[in-house]
């Protein structure tokens, strides 16, 4: 059907522009980039050094096998679908063929691009391993790609099996023994029946199994759903991604270390901001790492009394990220009506966040000096980290939230 | 009996070019079970809204305890639990933890707290449950906690927008119980419906909203009699306004 063709091209054609919008503004961070670009030449630089004293009895072609099989056999098919599909497509599921098809030869494309960039990464230490030339590079290349593809249609096809683990076992067992045969060259006799089994596996296990069941349209939408959510997690590591908001972890044993104490009316947005910072979105998350920076930083850079310059940052840098967290909302119908007055959520509020950037420049303070090895630069670095997580909470991040409100 | 709420000539809505609610006036005394029913989109969550302090009334006024809300925030807020139509939890709360911000935030002390909530629990069959989020809940099962933090604070109005919707047999049950008793302990319920046969057996007086305003009030035998119909079922006159077949109301 032509509307579907187009809707299928529609979805594709957005997502695209979605995802190069996002590498648009990954781009951009310029930081990044000069990072990336010093990554690959020290990166390059240490992988020669590496390659060069390498044992001669290294498994080489075994862990590449290992590695190539990874991103081979973890195929899955993204159909752009969405959660009201469920309802609109579901009535004409057989209609869909050519959209699906159209989601597998995307996949394949996608997938081979990331398996052949492992493969071009791994090819020197391939080489170094089989002491042999370049010449069956493509042949080694080409016999990757048709393995993808079949991982890509056996894919599809557990997409109608119910029971799907035993022939996903199946199927990266398959992928190793024949990445590994081709790479380490076995006879042609070991090849054929490789592939045999291989043939015989998709026509008698997936295709029959697949026949008679209906698509699990459950587990299509979930999958496609993680497919979307890994790029924009990925992306959110550069800049801020709406859609990835409202996440929620347990955090049970960090949870625990903060339990109800008192039952009074000041307590309740004491606990609300905690529990939100420890489960909501990634104000943790946040927070850990950019302690752990700050530490590393602070430990290695070793500039004597200057250190209080990444001290500091760090923390105003926290500070900053840490204030979102005042209009995370709550349910009108619960926090909108309790009785409390509004001065009850300011100083908690405040008192969190001076709390948490203490915390901070506690541990910087102490990986700082310890860098230094001198408890003087510990006692100057931790008095200035809490004037300014004192100043910080106390007077900017009182006005900031005094002048909204 | 004293009256808890009183709703005076109210004006009210989103916006002042197009209000929702015209001049609607009522009472509710205590220990009344009071039905608020109308179509959807007559005003009934308006008007609650208007109730809950959630809008402010473009004119009239409403008073909870004989104070209005811009006299005492606080303490008129303290008067009143809510439960919504669509149930809102905190994502990143558990059950328990929900419960409690609920005690903590209307003053309840601890024993307070752990009897009631223990009895809440229980009631709902959701003991077992007390530690868990809200991802895992279903729509009933979040509906049931909106219930449980509304009902552990006793107010002395409880507003409850059409709460059967998605809730299991037990918990309609549990729920009717519990307003029952809330009721003969003296607080004062209004509830809004479109489950007319349930809200014919337990409420003591109705509000039928059309089109923004009152267009009967009083108990089912004062509304039938003056339908002509003493027989008739609130379902056959609620249709009846719905419908505008309204002479009889003249």
């Amino acid at each position: 059907m032509v509307e579907l063709n187009k809707l299928w091209q529609k979805r594709f054609h957005d997502n695209f522009q979605m995802q190069l919008r996002y590498w648009n503004l990954i781009g951009r961070n310029s930081g990044l980039m000069f990072f990336i670009y010093a990554m690959i030449l020290i990166g390059g630089f240490y992988y020669k050094k590496w390659l060069d004293v390498l044992p001669s009895h290294f498994p080489g072609v075994l862990i590449i096998s290992v590695v190539l099989t990874l991103f081979c056999a973890h195929a899955p098919i993204r159909t752009f679908f969405q959660r009201a599909d469920s309802v609109f497509l579901l009535p004409i599921e057989s209609e869909l063929k050519s959209y699906f098809r159209k989601s597998r030869v995307y996949s394949f494309m996608v997938q081979s691009v990331f398996l052949f960039l492992i493969w071009m990464i791994s090819y020197p230490l391939y080489l170094q391993s089989t002491g042999s030339g370049a010449d069956a590079f493509i042949v080694e290349t080409a016999a990757l790609i048709a393995v993808k593809a079949w991982n890509i249609n056996c894919s599809w096809q557990e997409q109608f099996i119910e029971d799907i683990l035993p022939v996903q076992l199946l199927r990266t067992g398959l992928t190793f023994f024949f990445i590994y045969f081709v790479l380490s060259h076995q006879s042609w006799l070991v090849m054929i029946v490789c592939i045999l089994v291989m043939l015989l596996a998709t026509v008698f296990l997936f295709y029959r199994q697949a026949g008679h069941s209906l698509l699990n349209w459950y587990r299509v939408l979930e999958s496609d759903d993680r497919q979307a959510m890994q790029f924009l997690r990925f992306a959110n590591l550069f800049t801020d991604v709406p859609r990835l908001r409202r996440q929620m972890h347990p955090h049970r044993l960090v949870s625990r270390l903060f339990p109800i104490r008192r039952f009074d009316e000041d307590e309740v947005f004491a606990q609300l901001f905690i529990k939100t910072f420890i489960r909501s979105d990634d104000y943790l998350g946040m927070y850990v790492r950019l302690s752990v920076i700050g530490a590393l930083i602070g430990y290695f850079l070793n500039i004597g009394y200057a250190s209080v310059f990444v001290v500091i940052s760090i923390i105003y840098l926290t500070g900053l990220q840490l204030l979102p967290l005042w209009d995370h909302p709550f349910p009108q119908a619960l926090t909108g009506l309790y009785p409390i007055q509004e001065s009850n959520k300011r100083q908690p509020f405040v008192a969190i966040i001076f709390n948490l950037l203490l915390g901070q420049s506690l541990v910087l303070s102490f990986a700082a000096a310890l860098g230094a090895r001198s408890l003087t630069s510990f006692v100057f670095f931790f008095a200035l980290s809490s004037a300014v997580s004192w100043l910080f909470a106390r007077v900017y991040t009182k006005r900031r939230i005094t002048v909204e409100k | 009996m004293d009256t808890v709420l009183s709703v005076k000539q109210l004006n009210g809505g989103y916006s002042r070019q197009r209000p929702v609610l015209h001049d609607v006036s009522f009472e509710i005394k205590e220990g009344e079970l009071v039905g608020l029913v109308g179509l959807n989109g007559a005003g009934k969550s308006t008007t609650i809204k208007q109730i809950l302090g959630l809008l402010t009334p473009f004119s009239g006024e409403i008073r909870l305890r004989e104070k209005t809300i811009q006299e005492d925030k606080i303490s008129y807020r303290q008067k009143i639990a809510y439960v919504p139509e669509l149930p809102e939890l905190y994502e990143q709360l558990t059950l328990d933890e929900h419960l409690q911000m609920t005690a903590m935030a209307y003053h309840l002390d601890k024993k307070t707290y752990e009897e009631r909530s223990e009895r809440l629990l229980q009631l709902f069959h959701l003991e077992k449950k007390r530690r868990w989020f809200p991802i895992h809940f279903s729509k009933g099962m979040r509906q049931k906690v909106m219930i449980m933090c509304a009902f552990l604070v006793r107010p002395d109005l409880y507003i409850v927008d059409e709460p059967f919707v998605g809730l299991d047999p037990i918990g309609i049950q549990s729920l009717l119980d519990l307003m029952t008793e809330m009721k003969k302990s003296g607080a004062s319920i209004l509830m809004s419906t479109h489950v007319l046969a349930t809200a014919e057996q337990y409420c003591d007086r109705f509000i039928i909203l059309h089109e923004g305003r009152i267009a009967i009030e009083g108990t089912l035998d004062k509304i039938r009699s003056r339908f002509g119909d003493s027989k008739a079922s609130l379902h056959e006159i609620y249709v009846a306004v719905a419908r505008g077949e309204t002479k009889w109301l003249s």
